[in-house]
């Protein structure tokens, strides 16, 4: 850089310059914006809401607790794609051993519905065992840090200076080897090679993978082979998905500061409470969920499910051409309904958002249910088209990778909730 | 009753331009930009108004400010991360590009630290390219107050930059 450079004359009218001639990408799509014609449109009509409708929307998010499910998910995907079973070609072999041998990575994960964000987090991890999230869900701050190794978690609040210690209760991927083991499982066949795009003006290749946990979209960079962005949602039809989990600025081999991953209480917060988790494979959670869905959804059991289904319910519940009173009332009948708890209908602002953080434990552990029996079981969903009720309609399977048992056995899920055992051979495969 | 598709479909291009141009984040522009057609929504509920294309510029203008002052505060709690980040990216990129980027990135930290006028009168009357008259018309305020407000911004942004590039200078 030149001495004319540093001279601050010059130098804000060039940066200046430069802002104002930077390359401007593509605005809103024209669904989007046809979304925004039609919630300005709806507001003429009703010329006193008090509230903006996106703070809204997010009000209504964390008094019903469902965004803890994605919040839940956020984080788990973002391991998974790190040190999990993606599939992969060569290429992708590659770039998971990459991944695996990384000492430190960071990366930034959005959370988005109709384009508009519902929460967002900074995730960074340190060797194979510590994870540290930083979440953000409108004025919300949430802070975990998880050990693996000892199957400990710990989550602060800044804001209230609240904080909470949490073990485990499953050894669930805890243990360094068994990252190499989930690439050792990787399956060639599942990833698609899309073609070669530019994400933030690095040459990349994008590919669709398939996981339990999702559909992703992954872009790598041509140069480094690592990814660039991941893109996760429930559903694998483009114009669908009501929810998105996009994870993008990732950064590899970073300098991270280690007094940020403790499980020690900082001073000043708290301790609320230790409390064992629940078990990861226990389906009860699961199950409660899956039901839940079938009742929005006319009945009939979702086409899939997977670990952002349950955050998807948001789809059903949630009305925002209705006027604020109207569309929070709206979205506690239907989930009243849909969880059979009417108690639910008629709590107050305060009760509900003690219930909500009830309900969102049982929308995580629902979702979390699918990451963790991916990766112990061989999982099998079959409910697409059975309805509620039909007993002797199969929803899902899954039998354990590693039994010695002759004939392998499975756990079977019916129409009807009612679980059985039966052999592996005897069942169907996935939808 | 305003017609907002045809409001959209006129103004929307600029309205997203004004924001991405600040916030140089898709996500956040995405954001920015819903809510800046909602606030004049809100705006219009109760005045008429004349110059659709003035009041949406300096609503973008505002919202994106305020995304910058979040951004930067979040950014702040994490410091010494963004800091080893930042010494990450520098390394791979050409070095002129990389300290273009690295000074619109300063300039922006620097805009969400000046008093909201100061920083949303720079950006209408430097970036947008707005005259001062134009300026003092849409916030309601003096020629004169437009003009000291704008030497001010500058003055603080001036400094702020040569702070930063002389740190970056000694870097090297």
């Amino acid at each position: 850089m030149t001495e004319d450079h540093h001279n601050p004359e010059n130098m804000l009218e060039r940066v200046v310059d430069a802002i104002r001639d930077a390359p401007v990408p593509a605005g809103p799509d024209a669904e989007s914006r046809q979304r925004l014609v039609a919630i300005l449109a709806s507001r003429e009509h009703v010329a006193s809401q008090p509230e903006e409708i996106y703070a809204r929307r997010r009000t209504v998010m964390r008094r019903t607790g469902i965004a803890a499910s994605l919040l839940a998910i956020a984080g788990v995907i973002g391991w998974l794609v790190m040190f999990g079973d993606s599939p992969s070609r060569s290429a992708f072999a590659h770039m998971l051993q990459q991944i695996n041998e990384a000492r430190t990575a960071v990366f930034e994960t959005r959370v988005t519905r109709n384009d508009s964000e519902m929460m967002r987090s900074k995730t960074m991890l340190l060797g194979s065992d510590w994870v540290r999230e930083e979440m953000f869900e409108g004025d919300n701050h949430t802070i975990h840090v998880h050990n693996r190794k000892d199957r400990k978690g710990l989550t602060l609040l800044p804001t209230t200076r609240k904080a909470w210690l949490r073990t485990m209760a499953d050894d669930l991927a805890q243990q360094p080897k068994n990252m190499i083991v989930l690439i050792r499982e990787v399956r060639e066949s599942s990833a698609e090679r899309l073609g070669t795009e530019q994400v933030d003006g690095k040459d990349t290749t994008k590919y669709r993978c398939e996981h339990p946990s999702g559909h992703y979209l992954l872009w790598v960079d041509a140069k480094t082979n690592l990814p660039v962005k991941v893109v996760v949602s429930e559903s694998r039809d483009d114009a669908a998905p009501a929810v998105i989990v996009t994870m993008t600025n990732f950064q590899w081999n970073v300098p991270l500061d280690e007094s940020l991953f403790t499980l020690d209480i900082p001073a000043g917060y708290e301790l609320e409470k230790e409390q064992i988790g629940e078990s990861a494979l226990d389906p009860k959670n699961f199950i409660i969920v899956l039901k839940a869905y079938a009742r929005l959804n006319g009945g009939v059991f979702p086409d899939e499910f997977n670990a952002l289904t349950p955050g998807s319910m948001i789809k059903f519940l949630d009305d925002p051409t209705l006027p604020d009173e109207a569309r929070m009332a709206n979205y506690r009948r239907k989930l009243a309904e849909a969880m059979e708890r009417p108690e639910l209908a008629n709590l107050t602002d305060e009760e509900w958002g003690k219930h909500g953080s009830e309900i969102g434990r049982t929308f995580a552990q629902g979702a979390v249910f699918l990451q963790a029996i991916s990766l112990t079981s061989d999982w099998h969903y079959t409910g697409k088209g059975v309805k509620l009720g039909e007993a002797d309609k199969i929803v899902a399977w899954w039998a354990p990778k590693e039994a010695d048992d002759q004939p392998r056995m499975a756990t079977v899920l019916y129409g009807d909730l009612h679980t059985e055992t039966k052999p592996v051979e005897s069942l169907p495969p996935n939808n | 009753v305003v017609d907002w598709q045809a409001i959209v479909d006129e103004h929307g291009p600029a309205v997203w331009r004004t924001i991405y141009r600040l916030v140089s984040h898709r996500e956040d522009a995405l954001d920015c930009y819903q809510e800046s057609f909602l606030q004049a929504s809100r705006y219009a509920q109760t005045r008429t108004v004349s110059n659709w294309a003035a009041l949406l510029k300096q609503i973008a203008c505002s919202r994106a400010l305020d995304c910058l002052r979040r951004r930067y505060q979040s950014m702040a709690r994490m410091a010494p991360l963004e800091a080893a980040a930042h010494l990450a990216t520098r390394e791979v990129s050409p070095a002129g590009r990389a300290e273009l980027n690295e000074s619109m990135d300063q300039l922006r930290r620097a805009l969400a630290e000046l008093p909201t006028q100061h920083a949303e009168v720079f950006c209408l009357r430097e970036i947008e390219v707005m005259s001062t008259a134009d300026v003092a018309a849409l916030l309601k305020v003096t020629p004169d107050d437009v003009a000291t407000w704008l030497h001010r911004a500058k003055r603080k942004l001036r400094q702020t930059l040569s702070a930063e590039g002389y740190q970056s200078g000694t870097e090297r």
